[in-house]
């Protein structure tokens, strides 16, 4: 059990350094939701889970706290992008095609 | 374990300093949006890391209830948004 | 998707605020858990009004089986697309190709819909924008071939197969 998270809590500390790297590094926004939130929604909810098998009478809530996040987490995700996408926030110059419609109205 | 438990949150507190120079540098709003999301979830992860260590049941409720918070900011922060730029037009 | 009636709408709601009150209540006394069941009662009678696509018949078993052998498939394709990802932010030279492409849902009800999304949103290199009707306008952090034949083939033709076991 112990060795399980402790693996699990080193996986999502990697993650959520990984996730804050992302963020340093991409060009624009959509890019940075695309690495960074995720990276780190992966690495707090194995740090979670690897606390709960550490501690074995925590594991329902611990469980409880990191479906909370991975339910979360995409909403305010996609909300983020929307409000971005509809605020006319430039993509960056290697993007290929936008087909998404709001843009035209915006031009 | 207690050198290990060191290592995780130094590791932890870095990525957060990380985040935070984006918040400061970021050329827009969404951007500073953005990073504050990560630094709530990254915060949550580190607060049931010191919990455990702590051996402190309270603090999962803590825990808890501030992802809880964290989310609503975040949407209503993006709503605000959102709406802001529907007047400028 | 023929409409539940209020009784089943009451019940299912209910239901999951009770599972929820024993969840975040783990060590459960007398007290906390009479207190936990006369606020939910009251509260379904309020909000049954609400969970239009819900009732009795969500909790059939082969939903709640689909439900069960659905996490760990998203699960494992998180994990699998985060590695990407790393790969991705740790090269020196940064590999994106990005753009945002339209794809086609055959999933029908509002909850099948946002099921869908989220599960798209989540693993990473693929952020659903928007969902107008049958369109899903997803942006994509690497991909070659940007038309939406392919972009329905690869990225939401996979979550359907296993979303449709039980969601309309």
């Amino acid at each position: 059990m112990e060795i399980i998270g402790i693996i699990l809590i080193s996986i999502g500390v990697i993650f959520s350094t990984l996730g804050a790297l992302g963020l340093i590094r991409m060009p624009d926004i959509y890019n940075r939701l695309q690495t960074s939130t995720k990276a780190t929604t992966l690495g707090a909810f194995s740090t979670i889970i690897g606390v709960g098998f550490m501690h074995p009478a925590w594991l329902i809530k611990t469980i409880l706290i990191a479906f909370f996040i991975l339910m979360t987490a995409p909403i305010s995700s996609h909300n983020l992008g929307k409000a971005a996408h509809k605020a006319g926030i430039p993509l960056t110059d290697k993007t290929q095609i936008d087909e998404c419609p709001q843009k035209e109205e915006n031009k | 374990m207690n050198t290990l438990y060191w290592i995780w949150s130094i590791i932890l507190s870095i990525s957060i300093l990380m985040v935070l120079t984006r918040f400061i540098k970021g050329p827009a709003l969404p951007d500073r949006v953005i990073s504050l999301d990560m630094f709530t979830t990254i915060t949550t992860g580190l607060l049931v890391l010191i919990s455990f260590f702590l051996n402190n049941y309270i603090l999962l409720d803590v825990s808890l209830v501030y992802a809880v918070l964290a989310f609503i900011s975040v949407l209503i922060m993006a709503r605000y948004l959102e709406s802001t730029n529907e007047e400028e037009k | 998707m023929e409409k539940n009636n209020w009784f089943g709408r009451w019940i299912y709601s209910f239901i999951i605020l009770s599972v929820g009150w024993l969840l975040f209540t783990f060590p459960y006394n007398q007290e906390e858990l009479i207190v936990g069941l006369i606020a939910s009662f009251v509260i379904s009678l309020f909000t049954a009004n609400f969970f239009k696509e819900f009732g009795l018949k969500s909790f059939s078993p082969m939903r709640i089986i689909g439900l069960i052998l659905y996490i760990p498939y998203i699960l494992w394709e998180i994990v699998i697309a985060n590695l990407e990802v790393a790969k991705i932010v740790l090269s020196p030279n940064l590999p994106i190709k990005p753009a945002i492409v339209k794809a086609k849902t055959t999933l029908k009800s509002d909850f099948g819909k946002m099921l869908l999304a989220n599960s798209i949103t989540l693993t990473p290199g693929t952020l659903t924008l928007d969902i107008d009707g049958d369109d899903v306008y997803i942006h994509c952090l690497k991909i070659e071939d940007t038309s939406e034949e392919n972009a329905t083939k690869t990225i939401t033709a996979k979550f359907e197969k296993h979303l449709r076991r039980f969601v309309v």
